[in-house]
């Protein structure tokens, strides 16, 4: 249960008689388990908050990790797609080179003589079959054309894995948040106990954080910085004159 | 020529992804460094013609790298793009005031970095 401190009356009346004295003498005896209370509840919090900046550490490390091990896999399927697009394009290339051939064989069935002539124009269909190579130099270059997309793709989500770095930002920002309230808890805590601990200075910055990082993607805060950019060029340009 | 890139970031995957978009536009020349000390070592030591710097890094930040190579490297005059998440008027004016050639604000898209990269080396040639 919540202890409740009643003030006295004739401390609020701002009497200084004996009794007045006695009865804040009272008050303050039944404030110290309250200021007790508070100071274990104080430590017991503070003590909590190493493991918790820790854990946060920890997360930090391992979304870099992660972060790694998917920039690994987005990088290998790059290359598998570079690998495969190569070969598409030396398919292409070699059956290109086949329909010329045949092109150019077909049109030397003319000059055959008439007997041999004949005898080719029987199998009409199976060399023209033969010498459309449209479709499937069509059908190479559709794929050709998915793998560029899924190579698109790839790098989107290597983009988008910026969010790693902002976020141990804003999570680096938090943990010294947490640190600077324990090391005033522990000034206050000393200050109780009757220590004569100097005021603690700022929590030393262990790694650098931008306090305001923030993942956007609509664009408004670079168009913004290209605003000032131009008008500090422009500036400088018309001093420079 | 091929040129050379400097990407400094204290971030590991910012490192990884700023190269992979380098590389998606065509350049391929990469070294990179971990923080503005290194960076500036590294410049020295085994140069650049092109400078991707990020701004939060621990030793030496960003813009005190930019202020430094502007006034202290034997390259004083090699193209700076700050790539960064910090994005108020403030830190802007000062990254222009300390002479980087232009700004881009994280997340970026290769094509928002193509760009930064043409319009610098319009005004900048390297080389």
């Amino acid at each position: 249960m919540t202890p409740t401190i009643e003030i006295p009356a004739a401390v609020l009346n701002g009497e200084t008689s004996k009794t007045g004295m006695r009865q804040l003498l009272t008050m303050l005896r039944s404030l110290m388990p309250v200021l007790d209370n508070i100071k274990t509840t104080v430590e017991n919090s503070s003590a909590r908050i190493p493991k918790a900046t820790e854990q946060l550490s920890t997360v930090t490390q391992a979304t870099e990790n992660a972060t790694m091990e998917i920039l690994n896999l987005v990088d290998d399927i790059g290359r598998r797609i570079g690998g495969t697009e190569e070969r598409l394009r030396s398919i292409e290339e070699d059956l290109e080179k086949k329909q010329r051939s045949i092109m150019a064989l077909m049109r030397l069935v003319g000059t055959l003589p008439a007997e041999a002539r004949n005898l080719l124009q029987q199998g009409e269909q199976d060399w023209k079959t033969l010498s459309d190579l449209t479709v499937p130099i069509a059908l190479l270059a559709d794929v050709r054309s998915n793998l560029t997309s899924m190579h698109s793709i790839t790098m989107d989500i290597a983009m988008a894995l910026q969010v790693q770095d902002i976020t141990s930002q804003q999570i680096e920002s938090v943990r010294h948040q947490i640190e600077s309230i324990r090391t005033q808890l522990a000034f206050v805590v000393g200050q109780y106990e009757g220590r004569d601990d100097e005021a603690p200075e700022a929590v030393p910055v262990t790694k650098a954080f931008d306090a305001e990082a923030e993942y956007s993607r609509d664009g408004s805060r670079q168009a913004e910085a290209d605003d000032i950019i131009a008008q500090f060029t422009r500036n400088a340009s018309v001093a420079g004159r | 020529m091929a040129i050379k890139f400097l990407v400094v970031d204290d971030s590991l995957t910012m490192r990884r992804i700023v190269i992979n978009a380098l590389k998606s536009i065509g350049y391929d020349t990469v070294i990179e460094a971990g923080d503005g000390k290194e960076a500036f070592g590294k410049l020295e030591s085994e140069g650049a013609d092109f400078l991707i710097s990020d701004w939060n890094m621990p030793e030496m930040n960003g813009l005190e790298l930019v202020k430094m190579v502007r006034s202290a490297g034997s390259k004083s005059d090699i193209p700076i793009l700050m790539v960064t998440t910090r994005g108020n008027k403030t830190d802007v004016l000062e990254a222009m005031q300390a002479r980087v050639n232009n700004y881009i604000i994280k997340p970026f898209t290769p094509q928002a970095l193509k760009e930064k990269i043409d319009q610098i080396l319009k005004t900048a040639p390297v080389g």
